[in-house]
């Protein structure tokens, strides 16, 4: 029995491999039933105006043309993860206030449903679509302050999103420092680029639900917002999860999933029975899902000569794009991070997110956390230089450890480990605690007229779970089967695997749990029929949430196995401590329960004839609190760190006046494999989370938030140049070092 | 349009195929031959997803007409495999955790696989090289570049 | 948006059995047809709607298309649907024409590099093309099958604009020939894009160089700039420099200077003008300095 233990901490084999490198792993668009139907969107393609009317006459007489829907045809003609404030479908003849506009390029306007992909497309360029343009609202700044254009006339303003915090006398934190260091500081939308378009196959089962397989993170919440659109009650949706072709929070959203929904219903209403597929071009794909969110950003900061951050004071303006998606939420994130892991006494952050007639921005790897670091990091360092100080010693000085305040004025949550993870990994980059304090190696490599290197340091924490007062819960059920012996057991989880490889960690669980051998576990997974809520796969909390569900349910089941019952079934729910909103005056909460730490440290070289930055080599030390399955964790920090690789020098979303320049792959452009930093270090430190399942953290997220300051650290270490606005494309390189001269 | 009948040796067995003037090779493979291992991710040579070998050579399929087909020998990622049992680069991804959400994988393999066959010991850079046109999100690629070096280890030892 | 469909637009796929019915193909069908070779770049444009040919006309099977033959008196010759990795592996090109190989190789990806091919970069008469500028530089003339028969085109006077050639209805390219490199020449591809390799150029810069009697320099250098103009660039007033003035490092300087002064580019997704003229001056420099090095 014993020598089956030890599955927590193997890197064993992901059970999805097989399938994956043989092709037969079913991605949606892989999926063909018979009979299929074809839909297809057609999108606004411009960025604000009013639906005065919609032809769609001569497409439904194309022969093969099944259905066009408008929105009229739509029950309730509004969704929205945390607020309904987008059309399924924009035009008139829904109840849905100010639907007839349509309010970003992306927005969907008919759906056409024809016997082939081909029809589709032609019925679809038989719709007339009369419009009424109206002024494009697309700089956040302005769109603020301006309450005489509006994205949704039947609000007062703009804004949709303010928080603000004030910890502590922000003058007298000012007048304590010895130096106060100011910034402006905009980082840029980045694209998710995951390789799989969106796709999806819809139709009615066996028990007359609406059935859905699509990609996705979180099947309850599409099932949710499903049956909210077509006024049905949730148990008559049925959303399914088959391989899901990457995601990073860009499938946090709706896409397809109302689209199909509504085709197989309307077809069914119909008294046709057909399944209905659609698949997304790059190009729908690009402007059809929302972005990560710009961030415009004034800051200052003091600290005294002794390294002390005495006062921060933040002002955050997002642009939220034409709907609310889950901005609220992001806001929430870099409203708190934007202080970095650092014990501030006085703070005063005011943060807005704001509409604009822009592609929506919401949720991407971090959720507001990089955003909110790069601010931080970014001060810190300029402070550590303008007070003639290690980067390290000051972070040393003024980290968060525990029972250290918030800027929201709560201690917090146990298992504080950011100065252990700083540490580690300044010693792994050759810095020395000296006692004199920390101490930067010096640079080896030599310097041409041309060539310039440089290194950079930068750390973050990232919360683990839903934050501020938001539900948060998540649901297994375990099945025990054999007589005397456990023969095999079946675990039923929604938990998405979006590649990261949960479903590897959840079995891993189990049989750790349970001593079994992994074949003898079984997997059912992301079916709302059959499996419960879990929350979603985002948040870095998968490991965390649905790790403490199979503890649970696997306890409750061999209490039950003790008690002879066969099977043994358990169900529970995990709840983790409460987290709470901000107070509206002082931003007083409990924000989260448990964090992921990281550093990283980047080694870098400019061209300074070109402004090209090559990538010598990262190291990123990451508290995972246990590393469940260490070779998916490296997977997990390569991956976040070429992702922010992308986001720190290359990839440049261009949208002006509301459209986008960036459609394609051959425009927007994601790292290749050429591009790729020469080595990556990853080191994982175990230091246990109190409350998380066997110790672990959440850390999908973690590696991404440390990488850009410590880019911007290390090009100001070669060139002296501080670079307060990304991607650092050899453009904005160039053209600084041309400014400094 | 005009369409025009095809025979193409697939993974090697012999498919006779109907296909329109406008078709590509790639909705020619997932459509006509159900062969959804080959990856659409963005139909205009960008991503690599959709590669595959064409008589003995990486092409993306979304860039080749089916009709040019008529004729040549075809390998997607189904035909990697022999008789169940899994080419040296395939084992290789999988144990080095090479696989994440595996949408672009199936382009990955045949690049590698290709590299393999006319370069059975890459460098590190020839690696690089011949995988500049397979784009992943999800693994950063170090653990892809992992794998193909298992992978020349693993054909020397059957050496 | 261009394209918001995965198919391409329909059209009929014809297959001639000579190069005579081909050209007879494409002259009744004026505007209608094009000579279909590579395909990246038609079925791109074709699926994005620029392009709405009724015809595509195969020509890669006809004889001749596919093959690359060197002599070492007249020169070599690479048939028209020669692969830009054909082009890049022949041992005689990289022997002879190491510069047409480099730059064959900067192209893409090795999977696109199968299909896509020297001359057809050149038809395209992109001015980003990779390809072009070696082709230039190594005094590159293309074959041309017409309705009248065949003759051939300098690349000097063959691009009118962009996208435009004075390639007429019914005019298939059948290869490009190169006469030998001038003694003693040296060459040099820069490509500057925005990832490691496969993206279009931001700039690309060709230089090739060698000793020439006939100029007060001694040497002659011939310059072309890619992604700089609307066709692929000569930086005339460079190349005038270094056959006028004896080469120094100043000289190079004033050379990489005039090469940014003459050219004219565009802002677009990839870059501003500014920079792209910043990085003529550059990158031109770089270039000049690595085949000054290897000529002197």
């Amino acid at each position: 029995m014993s020598k089956i233990k030890h599955m927590i901490g193997k890197s064993i084999e992901k059970p999805d491999a097989r399938d994956k490198v043989t092709g037969q792993a079913l991605y949606p668009g892989d999926i063909n039933l018979p009979g299929q139907a074809y839909m297809k969107v057609l999108f606004a393609e411009r960025p604000h105006a009013i639906i005065q009317d919609i032809d769609i006459s001569k497409a439904v007489k194309l022969p093969g043309v099944i259905a066009v829907l408008t929105a009229k045809d739509v029950p309730v003609n509004e969704y929205g993860l945390i607020m309904n404030d987008q059309p399924v479908l924009c035009g008139p003849g829904s109840k849905k206030p100010f639907a007839e506009r349509v309010r970003f390029i992306g927005d969907q306007v008919a759906l056409i449903i024809a016997e082939s992909e081909s029809l589709t497309e032609q019925a679809k360029k038989m719709i007339n679509v009369e419009y009424q343009d109206l002024p494009v609202i697309s700089d956040a700044r302005e769109a603020k302050n301006d309450h005489g254009k509006l994205v949704h006339p039947d609000r007062e303003s703009n804004v949709f999103c303010h928080y603000q915090i004030r910890k502590g006398d922000l003058e007298k934190g000012l007048h304590e420092a010895d130096v106060i260091i100011e910034g402006e500081y905009i980082t840029p939308v980045q694209e998710h680029a995951f390789l799989q378009p969106e796709a999806g196959i819809a139709y009615i089962d066996e028990e007359d639900r609406v059935t859905i397989m699509v990609a996705g993170q979180w099947t309850h919440e599409d099932q949710e917002q499903i049956a909210h659109s077509l006024d049905l009650p949730p148990d008559k949706i049925r959303v399914i999860y088959p391989a899901i072709g990457g995601a990073f929070g860009g499938r946090e959203d709706m896409s397809v999933q109302i689209d199909l929904a509504l085709a197989a219903w309307h077809l069914m209403k119909m008294g046709i029975h057909k399944p209905v597929k659609t698949i997304w071009s790059r190009e729908e794909s690009i402007i059809g899902h929302h972005k990560r969110h710009p961030y415009f950003v004034k800051t200052r900061w003091g600290a005294t000569h002794e390294g002390k951050i005495t006062a921060a004071e933040v002002e955050l303006v997002t642009d939220g794009g034409a709907y609310a998606y889950t901005s609220t939420k992001v806001m929430g994130n870099a409203t708190l991070m934007c202080t970095g892991p650092y014990e501030i006494p006085n703070v005063k952050v005011d943060s807005y997110a704001v509409y604009t007639n822009n592609i929506p921005n919401g949720a991407f790897r971090g959720f507001g956390g990089p955003q909110g670091a790069f601010v931080a990091e970014c001060q810190v360092n300029k402070l550590a230089e303008a007070i003639n100080m290690d980067p390290v010693e000051i972070r040393m000085r003024n980290l968060l450890r525990e029972g250290s305040l918030l800027s929201v004025d709560t201690p917090m949550p146990k298992g504080v480990t950011i100065d252990k993870v700083v540490h580690k990994c300044a010693e792994k980059a050759g810095w020395k605690n000296t006692d004199k304090g920390w101490q930067a190696p010096a640079i080896s490599k030599k310097n041409t007229d041309i060539i310039k290197h440089g290194i950079g340091f930068a750390c973050s924490y990232k919360n683990v779970g839903f934050s501020f007062g938001a539900p948060e819960s998540c649901t297994a059920k375990v099945e025990l089967h054999g007589k005397d012996t456990i023969e095999h057991a079946i675990l039923y989880h929604s938990g998405a695997d979006v590649g990261q490889g949960a479903h590897t960690i959840f079995i891993q669980f189990m049989a750790e749990l349970l001593n079994l051998p992994l074949e003898k576990i079984h997997l059912i997974a992301s079916d709302t029929a059959r499996t419960g809520q879990s929350g979603s796969a985002s948040a870095s909390r998968i490991t965390f949430m649905a790790g403490n569900s199979i503890v649970g349910a696997v306890n409750n089941a061999l209490k039950k196995w003790i008690n002879n019952e066969r099977p043994a079934i358990a169900e529970y729910e995990f709840r983790p401590p409460k987290t709470t909103p901000f107070d509206p005056q002082t931003g007083k909460c409990q924000p989260n329960f448990s964090y992921g730490y990281v550093a990283q440290v980047v080694d870098l070289e400019v061209d300074t004839q070109t402004g090209k930055i090559k990538l010598d080599k990262v190291i990123c030390v990451d508290d995972v609190g246990k590393a469940v399955n260490p070779l998916l964790v490296r997977g997990q920090i390569e991956g976040a760190t070429v992702q922010a690789q992308g986001y720190a020098l290359m990839e440049n979303f261009i949208q002006k006046e509301g459209r986008t320049y960036t459609p394609t792959l051959s425009t927007y452009l994601i790292p290749t494999i050429l591009d790729i930093p020469e080595q990556i270090n990853s080191i994982i430190l175990e230091e246990a989370d109190p409350i998380g399942p066997l110790g672990a953290r959440g850390m999908g997220e973690m590696p991404f938030l440390p990488f850009t300051p410590a880019v911007v650290a290390a090009v100001h270490a070669a060139t002296g140049i501080w670079f307060d606005e990304f991607p650092l494309t050899p453009e904005r390189v160039i053209s600084k070092l041309h400014e400094k001269g | 349009m005009s369409t025009h009948k095809i025979t193409v040796k697939i993974n090697g067995g012999l498919e006779q195929v109907e296909v329109p003037s406008n078709m590509s090779l790639l909705s020619m493979l997932r459509e006509k031959l159900a062969l959804t291992g080959v990856k659409n991710g963005c139909a205009a040579g960008e991503c690599g997803a959709c590669t595959i070998m064409m008589n003995g050579e990486p092409v993306n399929s979304c860039m080749v007409l089916a009709v040019e087909a008529d004729g040549a020998e075809l390998v997607t990622v189904e035909g990697l495999t022999t008789e169940g049992k899994l080419d040296a680069i395939q084992e290789a991804l999988i144990d080095k955790n090479a696989v994440q959400c595996g949408f672009c994988t199936p382009g990955i393999l045949i690049s590698a696989n290709a590299l393999l066959t006319r370069n059975p010991n890459p460098s590190e850079t020839e690696i690089r090289e011949a995988l500049v046109g397979n784009l992943c999100r999800c693994t950063g690629y170090i653990r892809i570049i992992e794998a193909v070096k298992a992978a020349v280890e693993m054909h020397k030892e059957e050496a | 948006m261009n394209n918001a469909h995965p198919g391409l637009p329909e059209f009929d796929y014809i297959k001639p059995a000579t190069l005579a019915e081909a050209s007879q193909f494409l002259v009744q069908h004026e505007n209608e047809s094009r000579p279909f070779m590579g395909g990246t770049d038609i079925i791109v444009r074709m699926r994005d709607g620029f392009w709405k040919d009724k015809y595509l006309v195969e020509v890669k099977h006809l004889e001749g298309m596919t093959s690359i033959h060197f002599d070492p008196v007249k020169g070599l010759t690479i048939g028209a649907a020669t692969s830009m990795n054909n082009v890049a592996a022949h041992p005689d090109i990289q022997r002879y024409y190491p510069l047409l190989a480099e730059a064959a190789n900067s192209v893409a990806s090795y999977q696109l590099r199968n299909r896509a091919t020297v001359v057809g970069n050149i038809c395209n008469a992109s001015p980003a093309g990779d390809t072009t500028g070696a082709s230039m530089v190594l005094g590159g003339v293309l074959s041309v099958h017409g309705a009248g028969g065949l003759r051939t085109e300098p690349l000097t006077t063959f691009f009118l604009g962009p996208g435009k050639t004075v390639l007429k209805p019914g005019d298939i390219v059948t290869a490009i020939t190169f006469p030998i490199p001038p003694k003693g020449w040296a060459g040099k591809y820069i490509k500057l894009g925005r990832n490691a390799l496969s993206d279009l150029s931001i700039v690309g810069v060709t230089v090739l160089g060698y000793p020439d009697a006939a100029t007060k320099s001694g040497y002659r250098f011939h310059i072309v700039l890619a992604s700089v103009a609307p066709v692929p660039f000569v930086a005339a007033a460079a190349e005038a420099v270094l056959a006028e003035k004896t080469i120094s490092d100043d000289v190079l300087d004033a050379a990489a200077a005039a090469a940014m002064d003459g050219c004219k580019p565009i802002d677009d997704v990839r870059s501003s003008a500014r920079y792209r003229k910043l990085m003529v001056r550059n990158l031109t420099r770089k270039a000049l300095d690595e085949v000054w090095t290897k000529i002197k």
